[in-house]
Formats: structure tokens, sequence, C-alpha cells
């Protein structure tokens, strides 16, 4: 998209130019974003109720926090820091969810509205489309969560602050939790998880371009019947663990929890481990083979 | 598919009625072939896989003398009280992913038009896509797991018979006569306890314009966490939990024995607990007043 615009030299003709080129990429991400208000939608409404069920724990919270400093500290760490890692997890579970139905149904919904017709009749390439539709779990959701999960932690803190500000407790909370750190760690999660998940976006998109109806049973039974026999014929779980590891094996690989002392400082990121893991090449490799293949379905797929 | 229509519909109010039912069961039948297609490749999978692992079944019978009688019984037993089950898994998630596409689907790609256009009131078409997970799986579930019963039952004994052994001890173990009654009680008990959870499902399809499965998940997803973070309670998450796994234990009085116990005989039921469950009767409730709903927004919605 940005070919012509860094070829030509500096000029007003070139930057009205680079004003008037069509951007395939950036107006698909656009008509996504247009077409599935969900993707910010959800978030946002997750984030509302988080933070009304946090003003409402606040009522009554200077007498418990009272109580509260008197603890040990690091049991006092937990219980100051854990709505706003709650308030991070919830978010972070929510844009996976979204990921994941958006892209079951990236695909096929366009066939099966049949505004794949249109779609198809504009000068936009089989694979920018896909892209696009793949950025969407990979990179704009990741990239909104961030936003959204930063202003609601900057909410509760300024919150909490407001309510602690009478009894002279306001500095507990901002003593326990350091806003910038845990929006660095926040931030490494959010690029770890993306990366991790990466193969389960890329095979559920490759689902949506090819199957005819039903891209939820496409994705769910086979690996509920692949573990089936594994189950029956020898009695193991391989499987069953192998996907759980996909799922969630790569927080394990990204951190190490051993060390109950440094909860939520930066030495409990493991990033050269989480890089050398084979599973983490593995998975982008198939992420990249699943994505071909289903640009190469939606070249060839009609209308259903 | 309109010309298969018969022209009964011009006849006495009752049986047109009974008639349009019956052809609208048939055309969500037509329409949604995963219905029957999904059940039945979970069970060829599964058979598959029994009968590679029946040709064990000699040896194992040769050294049962050799085990704990309390565990014979097990033993044998344990490898037919299983097959069916991941064919029931299947039989509700394909319910699942029904209801969230029924009444969506027709809107989305617009057949909703020509349905609407025949005699056919909404209160039928809703209820016809209701039965499909309330009554026609249920009974899909037990037909093919009746038949991988009995064609692994066929098998295990002509392989004890080719090798010379006596079918005696496995015939006399397995509770021929009362393991479909149990697979009848227990698909009905949990037809009725997942109604709630179809119909919330449909009336969610009838009403998003898209995104249906966030829409059914999020608010109950997010009350819980409301209540976590405001309350540090989980009353209404343990209140989804029942509604998820509840019917299993209302229903069988297997609990005291530890789980991982065999459902084999006919003392486990108990059908007056289960009938006396206010759990089931509240949730049969939302069940209805979620199907009215549902007629409701049918005929109000336009096509999306």
């Amino acid at each position: 998209m940005s070919e012509q615009s860094s070829v030509v030299p500096e000029s007003a003709a070139a930057s009205l130019a680079a004003l008037q080129a069509p951007r395939p990429m950036y107006w698909s991400v656009r008509r996504e974003l247009w077409e599935n208000r969900s993707i910010y939608v959800a978030p946002l409404l997750v984030a509302a109720v988080v933070m009304f069920g946090f003003v409402i724990s606040t009522i009554g919270m200077p007498h418990r926090r009272r109580s509260t400093v008197l603890l040990p500290p690091a049991q006092q760490h937990a219980a100051i820091a854990m709505p706003f890692d709650m308030a991070a997890a919830m978010l972070v579970v929510t844009a996976f969810v979204i990921g994941i139905f958006y892209c079951l149904d990236a695909l096929q919904g366009e066939r099966r509205d049949r505004s794949i017709l249109f779609w198809k009749s504009l000068p936009v390439s089989d694979p920018t489309t896909v892209l696009a539709k793949a950025s969407i779990p990979l990179v704009a959701l990741p990239a909104l969560t961030f936003v959204i999960i930063v202003l609601t932690q900057w909410f509760m803190l300024l919150w909490s602050t407001a309510v602690l500000l009478p009894s002279g407790l306001a500095g507990s909370t901002w003593t326990h939790f350091h806003w910038f750190t845990q929006s660095l760690l926040v931030f490494y999660c959010l690029i770890v998880l993306v990366l991790w998940h990466a193969p389960i976006y890329a095979l559920l998109l490759l689902i949506s371009s090819w199957a005819r109806r039903a891209s939820y049973l496409w994705a769910v039974l086979p690996p509920l019947a692949i573990a089936a026999v594994e189950k029956i014929v020898f009695n193991t779980t391989y499987f069953g663990s192998f996907l759980k590891y996909r799922l969630i094996g790569g927080i394990g690989e990204a951190f190490i929890f051993k060390a109950p002392h440094s909860t939520d400082s930066l030495s409990r990121l493991t990033p050269l481990n989480f890089l050398s893991t084979p599973g983490l090449w593995i998975g982008l490799i198939l992420a990249a083979i699943f994505i071909t293949a289903a640009v190469r379905l939606r070249r060839d797929q009609e209308p259903v | 598919m309109s010309a298969e229509f018969p022209m009964t519909f011009v006849t006495a109010d009752a049986s047109r009625t009974t008639s349009s039912f019956y052809w609208s069961v048939r055309r969500e039948l037509w329409e949604n072939r995963s219905i029957y297609i999904a059940p039945l490749i979970v069970m060829a999978v599964v058979l598959f896989a029994s009968l590679i692992s029946t040709i064990g079944l000699p040896q194992k019978m040769r050294n049962l003398p050799t085990l704990d009688p309390a565990k014979r019984h097990a033993a044998v037993v344990t490898h037919y009280s299983i097959a069916p089950a991941p064919i029931m898994l299947a039989t509700f998630l394909v319910g699942f992913f029904y209801c969230l596409d029924a009444l969506h689907g027709e809107r989305r790609d617009r057949s909703i038009l020509f349905w609407k256009s025949l005699p056919v009131s909404d209160r039928t078409a809703v209820l016809s896509k209701a039965s499909i997970p309330i009554v026609i799986l249920p009974v899909v579930a037990f037909v093919l797991s009746a038949i991988t019963l009995f064609v692994l039952l066929m098998a295990s004994t002509a392989i004890l018979l080719l090798s010379r052994m006596s079918p005696a001890t496995l015939w006399s173990e397995l509770r021929f006569f009362q393991e479909p009654v149990i697979m009848v009680y227990g698909l009905t008990v949990h037809a009725l306890w997942f109604a709630p959870i179809y119909c919330w499902l449909l009336l969610v399809s009838a009403w998003a314009r898209r995104a249906t499965f966030l829409w059914a998940l999020l608010p109950w997803l997010a009350t819980a966490a409301l209540e976590r973070i405001a309350f540090s309670t989980s009353y209404f998450g343990s209140m989804l939990r029942y509604r998820v796994i509840g019917g299993m234990t209302e229903a069988f009085a297997n609990e005291q024995r530890g789980s991982g116990e065999i459902l084999d005989q006919l003392s486990q039921l108990s059908p007056v607990r289960f009938l006396g469950a206010p759990g089931l009767w509240v949730g049969l409730l939302f069940a209805a007043a979620c199907l009215i709903g549902a007629v409701r927004l049918r005929h109000d919605r336009e096509p999306i």
C-alpha cells in the first residue's frame, strides 16, 4: 500500500498521490471494524461492567483498607492488586473469545450473505482481504484490549484514590500497584498470547473459508473426535494435553511463577525462554500455511 | 424444496397445524444436515476406535479371574459404557450451535422472506426449531448410541468365539436391557435440564443482528464477573455451573459413591428427586419465557 509513497521523492505532488492512493489494506481493516462492531463494543461493555463492579466494591473500602495495611506485605500486595489483575484478565479473555468467533465467521459470513460477490468485484486481492481479516485478531484486538485495560486500570486507580483520600490511605494503592510496570506486563502478555494463539486463529479462518455451513461444529468436533479415539484405543490423553498446552501453555513459557515475592516486577518475564520454545515457531509456521490455504480457498469457493 | 410441500395446508385447521409443524421440522433437517451427519461421523469414529481396542478383549477376559471381584465388573463394562458418551456430547454441541444459528441464519441469508410468505405461523416455526435440540437430537443420540452398543457387543462376542472363549461372562456382566433404559432416562433428563439453555440461545438468535455467540455468552459471564469484583462472591457462577452439570447430580444417585462410577443400574436413577428439583421447574419456566420472546421477535424483526 505504501509502495508508491516510499519510492516517489517527497514533494507536494507525491504526498497528494499518497493521499489519493487507494490503500486497500487500510480500508479493508476499516471495513471489518465497521461490519463487526462487536470487536470494540464487546470489550467496552466488559470494561464498563468491570468498572461498575469496582465502584460497588469500593463501598466501605477505607474501613477494609485499614485492616489490609496491617497484613504482611505479600498478602497486602495480593489483596490490593487483585482487582486490577482480574480486570485485565477479564478483558484478555473477552478479546480471545471475540477473536475466535470473529475468525469463524469472517470468511463464511460473506459467502453466506453473498456480499462476497460485491467485495470480489472491488480491486482488492484475496491476500489483502484475508490478511486484513487475520489482522483483526492478531493486531487490532490486542491493541484495542491494551488501550482498554490501561484506561480501565487508570480509572480504578483514580477512583480508589478518591475514595481513600479522606481516610489518608490513598498512598497504599499507589505503592502496591505500579501502573507503568503493570502496563508493560499487560503489553508483554498480550503479545505472547497473540503469537501463541496465531495458529488457532489461522486454523479458524481456514475452516471459515472452507465450511459451507456449521463452521462452529467443524472447529469443535474434530478435536473432540480425536481425543475420544485416543482415549478409547490407547486410554491416554496426549491430545487433550496438547490442546491445553496450545491454549494456555504460552503463559507458562513466557512467565515464571515460582518467585512469590516479586509479584508484578519485570523479573518474572522470560522472553528468551518463550522465543526459544519450538512450539511457538511450529505454531507460527502452521499459521502461515493455514492463512495461505485460506487465501486459496477464498479465491476458489463460491457463495453458499 | 418448496415443491415438496404438500397441499395439506388447505385442509382442516388441526391437521393443518400438525402437518405444517411436521414439514417445518422436516425443513430444519433438510437445511441443517449436521443434525444427523455430525453425530453419525462421531459414531463412526467411536465405533472404529472401539473395534480396534476390541482386539485386546480375549487377553483381558483371560486376565479377568486374577482381578479383584469388585473391579471385575468395571473392567468389563467400562469399554461399553463410555462408547456412547462422545456421541451424546456431539449431539449437545450440535444442538447448541444449531440454536445459535436457527433464527439468525434465516434472517441473514434473507430466506426468512420466503419462509414468512408461507402460511406457517411464527409460533409453529419457532416451536419446530426448538423441537430439534429438545426432541430430535436426543432421539438421534439414543438411536446411534444403541446401534453402537449393539455392534460393539456383536463384535466382542464374535472375537471371543473366534478365540474359542465363552462370551458368557461378558453377557452376564453387561446389563443388556437396563442400558437402553438408562440412556433414554439420561437423554430425557438432559433435554429437560438444558431446555432453558437451548431456548435462551434461540432468543438470542432471534434478537442479535450479528455475533450471536458473543451475545449468548457475554451477559452471563459479565454478570458473574460483576458479582465477583463487586462483592467477592460467586453465587452466580455456581448457579451457571449448576445449570450445566446439575442435571446429572439431581437425576442420578451416584455422588455419594464417588464420581467415576459406571451408570448401568436402574437403582442409580432418582427420577423423583429430579422431578422435585426446583431448578428443573424454574428452568422450564425460563425456557417458556424465552420461546415466547423468540416468537415475538421473529414476528417483528426484519432481515439483516
